[in-house]
């Protein structure tokens, strides 16, 4: 079913892409949401790589890699928003610490705000394994980079997000660097 | 100990189907709306084909493909390397280019030539020019022989090493760059900026590199 929308997609069906788009819409929205900690730029995000899948759907090697495809696309997405985030950091460090505390996703619960003073490398790998349900070879498809390195930043992830809630159950606000 | 990892891996996946943010009521309209305003790329000649054939010109589809098969018409993918190479002075392109240092520790000469074949991907530069790269002036010449006209996109060595570095920085997925072993010059420079996808790719095959002493035009240029 997936592949035969794809592949009239890719020949210029409107619909059929419509009807792709919507079956994954929240899923990348949510996803894309986690790892920007912003609703509305999550939206911007989904918006310019669904855009974007649209445009260079014909060029796609293989109609059953789409959803490997179109992970990339908006991960490149939200890399893009990140890095212009972190430029604009570097040029004025009061707006963006203006937006980080306005995020309406932060602080709902000590996992919640741990998960959200993960770094992005680390939150990207915790966002595609248990929100999107990705495999560690999946993940490393995505990022296009080795297996091993997701299992480590993933279990380094872990561990951190673990002595976060420890010392958080102690009464002690300590954040271990995790780089 | 597993028990412990189980546990929080679950609460980790509950955290973040709570934490995760809806999309706006009206995002699926606007993709769709600007999904129909956005021209598609043109896909690989099979996939142009069948859409030509969709839109109803079958009789036409089946010429083209017959075209295609007898070699008659090249896929726009290809470059034509068994040309006799165009002639083209170029000047370096930007200041950040000529600053370039390729990955062996060969840095541009202010004067040289080579010929550079590019091919793959669908992009207007494509085919083989013979180029001669002068730090200091402007371009003189494009295409010697008329059939193809660069204008600006005249490329040092200096342009196609930035291009990977680009490419590179922006997440390509391969980014290849091989030099020759005496004195490092780039000989091949090959980037495919998404691997799943076809025509994104650039190839430019380099020889014939020669740095020159002289400041006097080359003999291939033509002013």
């Amino acid at each position: 079913m997936t592949r035969d929308l794809v592949e009239r997609a890719m020949h210029g069906d409107t619909e059929a892409f419509g009807t792709l788009a919507q079956a994954r819409l929240e899923r990348l929205v949510g996803a894309a949401g986690l790892i920007l900690r912003d609703a509305d730029a999550a939206d911007d995000a989904v918006q310019d790589a669904l855009v974007r899948a649209w445009r260079d759907l014909p060029r796609l090697r293989d109609a059953d890699r789409f959803d490997a495809w179109l992970h990339r696309i908006v991960l490149r997405s939200c890399t893009d928003q990140l890095r212009q985030r972190a430029r604009a950091r570097h040029d004025d460090l009061s707006a963006d610490l203006a937006t980080w505390s306005d995020s309406p996703l932060e602080d709902r619960d000590e996992l919640t705000r741990a998960l959200a003073s993960l770094t992005d490398e680390h939150r990207v790998v915790i966002v595609l394994h248990y929100y999107l349900g990705l495999s560690q070879p999946q993940i490393a498809d995505a990022l296009k980079t080795r297996v091993g390195t997701v299992k480590s930043r993933l279990s380094r992830a872990i561990q951190y997000l673990r002595a976060e809630l420890d010392s958080s159950a102690r009464g002690r606000p300590a954040r271990q660097e995790l780089s | 100990m597993n028990n412990d990892r189980d546990d929080l891996e679950r609460r980790i996946a509950a955290s973040l189907e709570r934490s995760a943010p809806a999309p706006s009521g009206d995002l699926l309209d606007r993709v769709e709306a600007t999904v129909r305003s956005t021209p598609q790329a043109s896909g690989s000649p099979a996939t142009m084909l069948l859409r030509f054939a969709a839109l109803g010109g079958a009789l036409a589809a089946v010429l083209l493909g017959a075209a295609l098969l007898s070699g008659a018409v090249r896929p726009p993918s290809v470059g034509d390397s068994s040309r006799e190479p165009a002639t083209a002075v170029a000047s370096t392109a930007s200041p950040q280019a000529s600053q370039i240092v390729g990955p062996s520790g060969w840095a541009a000469p202010d004067r040289y030539e080579y010929v550079v074949t590019s091919s793959c991907g669908e992009r207007s530069f494509l085919g083989t020019y013979a180029i001669t790269v002068e730090r200091r002036s402007g371009v003189r010449s494009t295409a010697r022989n008329g059939s193809i006209d660069l204008q600006g996109e005249i490329p040092s060595i200096e342009d196609l090493l930035a291009e990977a570095a680009a490419a590179r920085e922006s997440g390509a997925d391969e980014v290849t760059v091989e030099t020759d072993p005496a004195d490092g010059h780039p000989t091949l420079i090959q980037i495919d900026y998404e691997t799943d996808a076809i025509d994104d790719e650039a190839c430019y095959e380099i020889t014939e590199y020669r740095p020159l002493r002289r400041s006097s035009p080359s003999p291939t240029s033509t002013n």
